[in-house]
């Protein structure tokens, strides 16, 4: 059963090509912001290294 | 006066509720023909009784409570939690004929444990499961993840203005979209996204490690689902310490972060609005709560000197912390060197971690992002009010895709939750005690199971009493649904007793 409703409504396509650069970049910055997070956790451990 | 359901209500329960099982036997197609393909012809038997019974259930309902009528608010709460406790007791099928499960109640709990994402197992002798059954294990979790309803509302629903209520009585209560199916087509197009190219690098990392092409493909699918889903089952009993790769940890840190953010985040920062994800109130919030705990657990096993290296410590800290505060549950610890290892300040450096959990709308528990978010903007708006003059008008507002004003109800909203998540890990953490634990150990499986997390530090096993074991399903189901869908299904149950 497949709804048709949202093209009725004048909706563009989620999955047009059109978006895929956009989605791409999306994901990227989504990365970008975790490896910042994990840099973070990874300078913290080298100072407590250092202090003990 | 409460009012005793009528039987038009019933009608329209029973028959959401049996296409929410259809649902889940059209779903487990996935895992027996993955059986078929590796030729384990057992587990294709039990897939087939299983598939069959979902089935039976499922039309059966729809044609015994036959009714053209639409969702209410209430309906829609109720089915939402009730399908979840018939789609436990049916999606236990599989489980329970393997053969690998001790008794029903181990089933039910892996099953609760995977809808609910928690990750918590029972299951006996995993490294020699059959690739269905794992299959099966990975996709309820993912599909938890995602939401029964969604699947169901995705594939299933017609575009009903009932379907949103049902929806939200799942705990999602975003719209991406003006159209609910849109939003729930959006959500899916995000995890489907992210499944390829999740599965792709977790495959291509196997693979490099030295699995065989078709193991590490499949591994490489189960991490992704166990990641994105923030469910945290694996494939092998090691979970994925087995891999011993800081690549592999990496990518699955990447992925079960990314699943534990709210999809209306997603969805803002996917469509052009990349600034979102450093000014939404949940992913800052995420941020500071996530340095604090992996500050605390850093510095504590630092100072005892438990890792040799920066390198190890940064390892084993923040991947254990980070899936603990995304409720993923992944490890690379022994569950036992928690307690022998981690001691009291890493346990609870991490139990406050899993408590606050990941992002609302999103595959992960606990207490939720926004809602410290929110409670901690109420708090510093107080605070200016009483530095300011009495004439000032202090107003507070927090960032989540727009601009919100944050006003009373909002707060009390967040504070109820709040309070309940609370008052759930406390009980939890007494009937622990009362069995014998210590109160740290008892609070950190408590509220693992309560959080939907699943990291254990050895409490919980095949040999755990019965009650805790169904103390543990009622807060990963608690959990998941955010109190007020389960809340409203007790409601129905004591109308229908005492209601006129």
């Amino acid at each position: 059963m497949v709804d048709r409703s949202n093209k009725d409504e004048g909706y563009p396509s989620l999955t047009a090509r059109e978006h895929w650069g956009r989605y791409s970049a999306g994901m990227l910055t989504e990365a970008v912001f975790i490896l910042g997070l994990m840099l973070i956790a990874f300078v913290l451990a080298v100072i407590a290294m250092a202090i003990w | 006066m409460i009012v005793r359901p009528r039987r038009e209500d019933h009608l329209v329960i029973g028959t959401y509720t049996g296409k929410v099982i259809v649902g889940v036997g059209l779903l487990m197609t996935i895992p027996l023909a993955t059986s078929i393909a590796f030729a384990e012809w057992d587990t294709v038997l039990d897939f087939v009784i299983s598939i069959a019974a979902c089935l039976i259930f499922g039309f059966g309902a729809q044609l015994f409570f036959k009714t053209e009528k639409d969702l209410q608010w209430s309906h829609g709460l109720v089915v939402a939690s009730g399908s979840w406790i018939v789609a436990t007791i049916l999606g236990a099928l599989p489980h329970y004929l393997s053969g690998h499960e001790g008794s029903y109640l181990d089933s039910m709990f892996d099953v609760m444990s995977g809808y609910t994402t928690t990750g918590l197992y029972l299951l006996q002798d995993l490294d020699h499961v059959s690739m269905g059954l794992n299959m099966w294990r990975h996709l309820l979790t993912y599909a938890g993840g995602q939401g029964i309803v969604v699947i169901a509302l995705t594939f299933l629903f017609k575009g009903t203005a009932g379907a949103y209520k049902v929806y939200v009585g799942e705990g999602k209560d975003e719209r991406l979209l003006p159209n609910v199916v849109q939003t729930a087509r959006a959500i899916w197009l995000v995890s489907l996204a992210y499944l390829v190219v999740g599965t792709a690098a977790l495959f291509a990392a196997g693979w490099w490690l030295g699995q065989p092409p078709v193991r590490a493909f499949f591994d490489g699918l189960w991490v992704f689902m166990g990641a994105w889903s923030t469910g945290g089952f694996a494939p092998q009993s090691y979970n994925t310490m087995w891999f011993h790769s800081l690549l592999y940890e990496i990518i699955a840190v990447i992925i079960f972060i990314s699943g534990s953010f709210n999809f209306a985040m997603h969805w803002a920062v996917w469509t052009g609005n990349r600034k979102e994800i450093v000014r939404n109130v949940e992913t800052l919030s995420f941020a500071i709560t996530l340095t604090a705990t992996a500050l605390i657990g850093t510095f504590w096993l630092a100072k005892v000197g438990v890792y040799s290296n920066s390198m190890s410590l940064f390892r084993k800290v923040f991947y254990n912390i980070a899936s603990g505060h995304t409720t993923t549950g992944f490890s690379t610890v022994y569950s036992r060197a928690f307690v022998t290892q981690w001691g009291p300040v890493g346990l609870i450096a991490t139990t406050i971690a899993m408590a606050i959990g990941a992002s609302a709308c999103s595959t992960g528990g606990g207490i939720k992002g926004i809602r410290i978010g929110i409670i901690t903007k109420a708090i510093i708006g107080d605070i200016r009010k009483m530095v300011s003059p009495e004439s000032a008008v202090v107003r507070t507002k927090y960032h989540h895709v727009r601009d919100v004003w944050l006003d009373d109800a909002l707060v009390r909203t967040a504070m109820t939750i709040t309070i309940a998540y609370i008052t759930m890990y406390g009980v939890g953490t007494v009937v622990g005690m009362l069995y014998g634990y210590d109160f740290v150990q008892a609070a950190f499986e408590m509220v693992s199971a309560g959080s939907n997390t699943g990291l254990s530090c050895g409490v919980l096993s095949p040999s755990t009493p019965e009650l805790m074991k169904l103390m543990f399903i009622l807060a990963m189901w608690l959990g998941r649904l955010e109190f007020m869908s389960v809340f409203a299904l007790f409601g129905y149950g004591y109308a229908m007793l005492r209601g006129r």
